[in-house]
């Protein structure tokens, strides 16, 4: 069972976009945006370099990325970098909503906190494949597997019930539930 | 009130500006978490 490298989406904006033929940060990533749908990464909007830069009118499409890593984000060349009009409404952040802040609710009944940070998967094709959730009343926060099943109704987010055994306490062991439920999932049960 | 007085708070006014406009300019730069879907309410 392969266990994939994972990382705080929360912890990508900031970090410096690097071209791999220049050595040189042409950028800083702004926001992270994904298909709430299928998971998967679509780019990331950027900011200039420097405290008070502003933004950036390109953007960076998944598919431009070489390596996403946790103290840079690495592209080949600066003609990886894509205006935004070419881009189109795919790394658009007027068509996409934050994610933080949503409440997940287990079929069961139970409230299983406010989302506060996306978990995405950096090897192969980049996705989301968990959220990072805190119950009002605890210090403590838990990770949830992302699933297919996933829906939202009102202001909650609702997942199935059996998905409660695979929720983790620590991000180093939720690579191992991840796969787990997803092989689960294969086999039908 | 005199021209000292006056020139003193120009200055201070002036300050104020520049600090609430680099405020904003950083607040701005500030990035976040987003899902093109319309599983998500808007916050």
């Amino acid at each position: 069972m392969a266990v994939k490298a994972l990382m705080r989406a929360g912890d990508v904006p900031g970090l410096p976009v690097v071209c791999i033929d220049s050595g040189e940060d042409v950028a800083e990533i702004r926001d992270v945006i994904y298909d709430g749908a299928e998971h998967k990464l679509h780019g990331f909007t950027l900011n200039k370099r420097g405290l008070l830069a502003g933004r950036l009118k390109q953007v960076l499409l998944i598919e431009n990325c070489t390596a996403i890593g946790a103290d840079a984000v690495m592209i080949n060349t600066v003609a990886n970098l894509t205006a935004q009009e070419e881009a189109g409404d795919v790394v658009s952040p007027k068509n996409a909503v934050h994610v933080i802040g949503n409440r997940v609710m287990s079929a069961n009944g139970s409230d299983l906190g406010e989302i506060i940070g996306v978990v995405i998967e950096t090897d192969g094709e980049p996705s989301a494949v968990g959220y990072e959730v805190k119950k009002a009343d605890s210090k403590e926060t838990r990770f949830i597997p992302i699933t297919e099943q996933m829906t939202i109704s009102g202001e909650n987010l609702l997942v199935p019930a059996e998905l409660e055994p695979f929720i983790t306490n620590d991000l180093a062991g939720f690579g191992a539930s991840v796969a787990t439920y997803r092989s689960g999932q294969l086999r039908g049960e | 009130m005199t021209t000292t007085q006056l020139i003193i708070l120009i200055a201070i006014a002036v300050v104020l500006i520049i600090v609430a406009a680099l405020a904003f300019r950083i607040r701005r730069r500030k990035g976040s978490v987003m899902a093109t879907s319309s599983r998500f309410r808007r916050n």
